[in-house]
């Protein structure tokens, strides 16, 4: 794809780089090729894009084997129930069905779960169904046959029992228990305490307490989860969108009682995943099927389908009070959450873990105590969503540290300014991150629009009638990968005889631009322009594990691994003629040139040996962050690298109708390198819409709603100029500086949002999001004057 | 059901099928036609993801039988290109990050190039309600706008050249 | 056409024909298709489909002496691009908010009543304008008043062997203001919490006749006759403040994923109030 050349226009004022903040006068030219060693910090087009743009790429849904059957899964339609099956042997023939699975046809372990210790989740309930939407049985048959399937008629009996629908009846004494070890359906607790919490609280001259509530959060992939399997001898192949194959692999040997290396998992493109495409979904179905079957068998799933059996960000309750000095020091943050983890564990020991690790927010807290509990219920599986819970937690603490800033009497920028974590002060685990602490700078460049919006704000609100207008400021940090878990991505790269680069790069690109990412390190860090490189996806059977498309970690590992295989065959290159290190390579078809001093040496690849790997040369690296376990009180090193952010929100409340239109967000971030800044620009917007949508919009309702048109995310229309603010204050660890973006992106909207809502009008809502309907209920509760009808 | 005869004609090429009357023209373009660049995403009329256009009109292919689109034109994502060449609006969304994960982005040609054909100059408020008939989760939208301004832009200044070349 | 004696997918050009294979086929009806398809979900259809966007008698809209003519086969975009009175401006404005753009293309007004649905965008408007609608069989024409056409959620009072021909608008008020308010919460694309349509005939500076419907706040929309009356002589200054609450006994708003009754109710008021003023400003 050739790249329309030119300077990026900067004239249609909805993002604009503020180039003062990242290095000064660097341009801004977008680029499909760039020189060798000039890809890094470029804006580069995506390698991927051609596909996407002619619709030529493959999507889960977009293959179908000659002869594949079609798969249909039967769902409970309670949120508990038992249940018993008919003649299953006489509906199959009367439908002219190829065959029904139920949990008796699981050859393995009927249990999966992306954490391997909490795994609890069967491919099919065995006796009682735990959810409405769980899986208890599945048809394959030819496509005609299973299209008309009226699967409300399946023969099966179902016994509706009474569900656990909330935390507080799951937490109820004698309530029933849904697995087995689990004490009042507590799945995992988190715990992250320093100093001494209560003393701090009790002596604090200014005190805050805030409480509030979100709701599940559905992922609205406009891709609903698809693919096909089929068995190639003693070997199961599925072909589906996911964003972690390596783990896929794992769960469906265990399914199937087959080794690991029998399993390969091809990845399709990934029609938006944003956490929820980590969990199985189709995969096991269909494995089991093409397994038993000898067949090709595929399944899609439908919108109603994918929403109530796919998991869900998870619904928060919050309390929490903090307490700052008269001179607007923070001095403690005491902080408590329970998610409603839903009725099996997927990401809920993650999202546990990592709230208490983070709601401090990106500021010094010396006395901090942060407990989590996740609760199972009746519901859909809450499991990861772009943040890991942060998002939720963020609600919470940035609009309690409003609320500290306003008794302090402090302006609330500049109270998260005086209390930004630097690079010398301990986090709330105990470390002393040393570099890259670049929180204190986004704040700084918010400054000059904060000051100006609130002018403005004031300006309107002092002739405006119904309509109020609000400005918002919230921040954010987040641990790039796991928390304190290893975390490795390794990465091939291998020099063909044509003098091509082969880069067998796992990271799943889930939209986010990581192949992109990924090959413009790689190909800096080995010196050769981005041109020559081929593209291997993360089919397991021919590239290392990259790991996960998760926890904002591929610019982060699998860049940095890039970065080291890169390196690796730049110097395997320089060892074949024994040049020092300081040589240029330059790669031509069919051979590479090494420039030493004033030596040429020529290597002609025709001439080498072919490795194993069918290259001439082949470099692998692999990294793993270095992270420290962390203790009983949550102290030591959960993550190598943090990316920072703050957002600034400008909105009009309509104090009629409750109605909230933003008007303008600024969004500043920490990114530590910009490796591609189109790139990070579009993960700020889309990240920026997301949080736009789950402070206004967005609540999923098990058993309600099940759709696109009732459950509600942002339009075009709904999504305000975006400004991003790109600051780079680099981590010695990452890619050249490089740290994550993709959750950082979301994290701080919705608060700043709420924030904005406060000093509109002076509400805090208790539940959110903040629906119309809320909102005006809250104004009418509180008389605010100016919005009662007169 | 029984299949029947049907004449479509699809990217200016006339494809006889034996379709199902039952079936769907996203259905058909799909499985029968394996043009599968037109996406389903919401089932029910929310999303865009299958917008096509019928006789250079956008409509849902998702709640359009196959069999009632005989004798019309039908435009997907895969006839958006130009003579071999990529359209002015494909490559400029593919330049300024208009796709991120891409699965709208079929949806979102077919809108944006109706917008383009039947609206010389858009404005701001025409583009913002143009993008508001499809949805997308990944980009926020914000770098479709700048997209559909580079292919404006890239458009006006072919119409340029080739009229200097007119002139020459 | 016929397979194994039973019909299944047809798609007649005269009315005669349509009226015909609905009756013999005793199958659905299928217009624009943008409800059709969505309310079957995952089930194939199970009647025969009498395709009817090809019927030659349902095409256009038509002007004639007394009424206007919508044709039971115009869609959105055809009624948005019709030349068109002033009255009709709240109608186009509900047009324009149907759905998406793709919807509008293909979806039609009278499949848009058919539907019946309590959130449907069109229908306040087309109540403000005292619109009827004409239903043909093989047999018999009739014409029925659109408040006695929707009877309730998805109900209404076609036969099943009736089509939808034409919605029928008199010419009583043409030049009359009108203004149209849908409240959702998001900006597009939305299912209407509230909808309001105003229709205000105004002669010197007074209002000699006026229609307020609102919709999404009862089983089926409803106009505010009280208010209508209070409205009628009324001078246009400070006429939002003639509506009340009391006005708004009509409706019974129900509690549901989009937003609670209360709030509707409270909504609907202040949308109503919004739109009697917008309307009146526009004199």
């Amino acid at each position: 794809m050739d790249a329309i050349g030119g300077v990026l226009c900067r004239c249609t004022g909805y993002r604009k780089i503020i180039s003062a903040v990242i290095d000064a006068g660097r341009e801004q030219i977008l680029m499909s090729s760039a020189p060798a060693g000039t890809a890094v910090g470029n804006r580069m087009v995506r390698l991927d894009g051609l596909a996407k743009i002619t619709g030529k790429e493959i999507y889960g849904a977009d293959e179908i084997p000659s002869g594949a059957l079609l798969l249909r899964v039967i769902r409970c339609p309670f949120h508990r129930a038992g249940f018993q099956f008919g003649d299953l042997e006489k509906y199959a023939k009367q439908n002219a069905i190829t065959c029904v699975l139920t949990a008796k046809d699981v050859p393995g372990e009927n249990r999966y779960g992306v954490i391997p210790k909490f795994a609890d989740q069967p491919v099919f309930a065995e006796s009682e169904a735990r959810f409405k939407g769980e899986a208890v049985a599945a048809v394959a048959g030819a496509q005609a046959a299973v299209e008309k399937l009226d699967l409300t008629q399946f023969p099966v009996v179902w016994n509706e029992l009474p569900a656990l629908m909330t935390i507080d009846q799951a937490l109820t004494p004698g309530a029933p228990q849904l697995h087995h070890g689990r004490e009042q359906n507590v799945l995992v607790r988190g715990r992250v305490v320093r100093g001494d919490v209560d003393a701090a609280l009790r002596n604090a001259e200014i005190t805050a307490e805030l409480e509030v509530e979100t709701g599940f959060v559905e992922h609205a992939c406009i891709e609903p989860e698809a693919g096909f399997a089929r068995r190639a001898g003693d070997t199961i192949e599925i072909q589906a969108c996911t964003q972690s194959p390596y783990m896929d692999r794992s769960d469906i040997a265990r399914i199937l009682g087959i080794a690991e290396a029998s399993v390969r998992i091809i990845p399709t493109a990934v029609g938006g995943g944003f956490g929820t495409k980590l969990d199985l979904s189709v995969q096991p179905f269909l494995a089991l099927a093409a397994w038993k079957l000898n067949l090709p068998v595929r399944m899609v799933y439908s919108r109603t389908e994918s929403m109530i059996s796919t998991t869900k960000r998870h619904p928060a309750r919050m309390w929490a009070k903090a307490g700052a000095g008269r001179d607007g020091k923070l001095q403690a943050l005491d902080f408590r959450a329970d998610f409603n983890t839903g009725a099996y564990s997927s990401w809920g020991p993650t999202v546990s873990a990592r709230v208490p690790v983070h709601a401090s927010g990106p500021y010094f807290v010396p006395h901090y105590r942060a407990l989590t509990r996740a609760v199972h219920t009746h519901l859909v599986p809450a499991g990861a969503f772009r943040g890991f819970g942060v998002p939720q937690m963020a609600i919470a603490q940035e609009q309690l540290y409003d609320e500290l800033a306003d008794r302090v009497g402090m302006d609330r920028l500049e109270f998260r300014i005086l209390n930004s974590l630097t690079n010398d002060l301990p986090t709330v685990t105990g470390q002393v991150l040393g570099e890259g602490v670049g929180i204190r700078a986004c704040f700084e460049a918010l400054r000059p629009r904060w000051k100006a919006a609130r002018k403005e704000a004031v300006d309107f609100n002092s002739s405006a009638q119904h309509l109020r207008r609000g400005v918002g400021v919230a921040g954010m940090w987040y641990g790039c990968g796991n928390t304190s878990l290893p975390n490795p991505s390794t990465m091939r790269v291998g020099l063909k005889s044509d003098g091509r680069i082969a880069l067998h790069q796992g990271a799943v690109d889930i939209g986010q631009g990581s192949a992109t990412v990924v090959t413009q390190i790689c190909a800096d860090a080995l010196g050769c322009s981005i041109d020559r490189f081929d593209l291997l996806s993360g089919d397991t059977s021919i590239t290392p594990d990259c790991g996960k498309t998760s926890a904002s970690r591929q610019t982060f590992v699998s860049g940095k691994a890039a970065y080291m295989a890169g390196e690796a065959l730049r110097r395997e290159i320089l060892r074949l003629v024994k040049a020092c290190d300081c040589a240029k390579i330059s790669f031509e078809n069919g051979s590479v040139e090494v420039h030493e001093d004033k030596k040429l040496h020529r290597i002609s690849l025709a001439d080498l040996p072919i490795d194993k790997h069918g290259y001439v040369l082949t470099a692998e690296a692999t990294f793993d962050p270095p992270t420290r376990a962390l203790d009983e009180n949550g102290q030591g090193m959960p993550y190598a690298v943090y990316g920072f952010g703050a957002h600034l929100a400008e909105i009009e409340v309509d104090t009629e109708l409750g109605t909230i239109k933003v008007l303008r967000i600024t969004a500043a971030h920490d990114v530590g390198r910009a490796i591609n800044p189109t790139l990070i620009e579009g993960q700020i917007e889309g990240g920026v819409a997301q949080g736009i949508g789950m402070a206004l919009m967005e609540e999923f309702f098990p058993g309600k709603g099940e759709n696109l048109h009732d459950y509600l995310i942002p339009s075009a229309g709904d999504i305000p100029p975006i400004e991003s603010i790109l600051i780079e204050d680099p981590s010695s660890i990452g890619p050249y500086g490089a740290k994550g973006i993709g959750e950082q992106a979301v994290i701080p909207t919705a608060p700043a949002i709420l924030n904005a809502l406060h000093d509109a009008i002076g509400i805090r809502l208790r539940k959110i999001p903040a629906t119309p309907d809320r909102v005006r209920a809250e104004i009418l509760r509180c008389g605010i004057t100016g919005a009662s009808r007169g | 059901m029984k299949k029947q005869l049907i004449e479509l004609r699809v990217n200016g090429r006339p494809r006889e099928l034996a379709v199902e009357p039952s079936k769907l023209l996203l259905e058909t373009l799909r499985q029968d036609l394996q043009l599968t660049g037109s996406k389903r995403g919401c089932d029910d009329s929310s999303c865009g993801a299958c917008t096509v256009l019928i006789d250079g009109v956008p409509m849902l292919s998702c709640t359009l039988l196959a069999a009632s689109c005989e004798g019309q034109e039908i435009t997907t994502v895969e006839g958006v290109s130009e003579h071999g060449a990529l359209a002015a609006i494909q490559k400029a969304y593919g330049d300024w990050g208009g796709a991120q994960c891409g699965f709208c982005t079929p949806g979102f040609m077919m809108t944006v190039k109706h917008l383009l054909a039947t609206t010389a100059n858009p404005s701001e408020a025409e583009i913002r309600e143009a993008l508001s008939s499809n949805l997308c989760r990944c980009t926020g939208y914000s770098q479709m706008y700048q997209a559909i301004k580079a292919a404006i832009e890239a458009e006006q200044k072919g119409m340029d050249s080739l009229s200097q070349q007119v002139a020459k | 056409m016929w397979f194994a004696g039973v019909y299944v997918y047809l798609r007649p050009t005269t009315l005669e024909e349509a009226l015909e294979a609905l009756y013999q086929s005793r199958g659905e009806l299928l217009a624009g298709g943008t409800d059709f398809y969505p309310s079957l979900g995952e089930r194939l259809p199970a009647k025969p489909i009498v395709d009817i966007t090809r019927v030659r008698e349902l095409k256009g809209i038509t002007r004639k002496p007394d009424l206007f003519r919508i044709g039971g086969g115009a869609t959105w975009t055809e009624l948005i691009k019709a030349p068109l009175p002033r009255c009709f401006d709240a109608l186009k404005a509900a047009a324009r908010e149907i759905g998406s753009v793709q919807i509008q293309n293909r979806g039609t007004v009278a499949g848009n009543l058919c539907n019946a649905s309590p959130a449907a965008d069109s229908v306040p408007a087309l109540l403000a304008l005292d619109a009827a609608v004409e239903l043909a069989s093989r047999s018999t024409v009739r014409r029925v008043a659109l408040q006695d056409f929707i009877l309730g959620n998805r109900k209404t009072a076609r036969q099943a062997d009736e089509i939808l021909t034409a919605i029928l608008v008199p010419r009583a008020v043409d030049d009359a203001l009108s203004t149209f308010l849908k409240l959702g919460a998001r900006r597009y694309l939305v299912i209407s919490i509230a909808i309001v349509a105003v229709v205000l005939d105004i002669e010197s500076g007074k209002i000699r006749d006026a229609r307020v419907a609102v919709g999404s706040c009862s089983v089926r929309a409803q106009r505010l006759t009280d208010l209508e009356q209070r409205l009628r002589g009324a001078s246009l200054s400070d006429i939002a403040e003639l509506a009340a609450e009391q006005h708004l006994k009509p409706l019974s708003p129900i509690d549901d994923v989009r937003a609670s009754a209360s709030y509707r109710f409270d909504s609907a008021l202040t949308l109503v109030r919004r739109a009697l003023a917008q309307c009146a400003a526009k004199c």
